[in-house]
């Protein structure tokens, strides 16, 4: 017989579906996020002297986070348009994307539950046979809107060197 | 789990041809996005992870239940999240 509570317990999205500041949070990280890739594909635009729509064609083929790092890093030693400064500010601004997009994929592909805390269910990396693959760790709200931050923050660099690299100010949107 | 397929509507599609005759002036009027929209981001994000856990547990039981197909069973617990959904559907 099915159990009610369990087919209910199936049908929520766990505690953001109560608690909206925490999914305005997680939205909040994930659209950060998307400006953030939008910023890498316009470096890409200048480094690889396309127009934008051909640049972010290319570049959305490049999933990876490591693809997208490395192949600005080769355009960017090749490029006519940089200077050993702005290679080294290019270099130091993918150690960075690097680093934020796995603390991005962390909040971003796993299950927030709710017991005392707001904790996280993260894939655990050696599944135990016949054990749900998942360990928990406490989360906050607070923490994914730091993250949140950190990406705005990285969105300003990449617009700066995007700038830098062009030699055109530009607008810096929504983001 | 891998991105779902781009779900297109008639609002949507009248969203992006409205989208496509504006120029970077009138792109740049629109206004940012509201608590409302990031709550749905974040719901919408929250409920595809509920689905790979779940998929997951669903797995586990196949598992236990001898019901794997081989080729699941080789990759067995580390099915990556592309096999995840074949082999559930498979099944």
């Amino acid at each position: 017989m099915t159990d009610p509570e369990a087919v209910q317990r199936a049908l929520t999205g766990g505690p953001v579906d109560e608690n909206i500041d925490l999914a305005a949070a997680i939205g909040r990280c994930s659209n950060n996020w998307a400006h953030a890739e939008t910023r890498l594909a316009i470096l890409f635009c200048l480094l690889s002297k396309t127009d934008l729509t051909t640049a972010g064609i290319i570049f959305s083929f490049f999933k990876a986070t490591r693809t997208q790092s490395d192949v600005l890093k080769r355009l960017g030693k090749i490029s006519p348009l940089m200077t050993p400064h702005k290679i080294e500010l290019l270099n130091d601004l993918m150690k960075e994307y690097q680093s934020l997009a796995d603390e991005r994929n962390r909040l971003l592909h796993n299950p927030i539950g709710m017991g005392t805390e707001l904790y996280i269910m993260l894939r655990d990396k050696l599944p135990q046979p016949g054990a749900i693959p998942y360990k928990t760790e406490a989360i906050s709200i607070e923490a994914i809107d730091d993250l949140s931050s950190r990406i705005s923050v990285f969105n300003l660099k990449a617009l700066i060197l995007g700038q830098s690299i062009s030699g055109i100010s530009f607008s810096s949107g929504a983001s | 789990m891998a991105l779902p397929n781009e779900n297109r509507t008639a609002k949507t599609d009248a969203v992006e041809a409205k989208i496509k005759k504006m120029g970077p002036k009138d792109l740049a009027a629109l206004p940012g996005l509201d608590a409302d929209d990031l709550r749905v981001f974040g719901t919408l994000i929250q409920h595809f992870c509920f689905i790979d856990l779940n998929l997951r547990r669903s797995l586990e039981l196949f598992k236990l239940s001898g019901m794997l197909p081989e080729s699941a069973r080789k990759l067995y617990p580390n099915l990556p999240d592309a096999k995840l959904t074949e082999t559930l559907v498979e099944m």
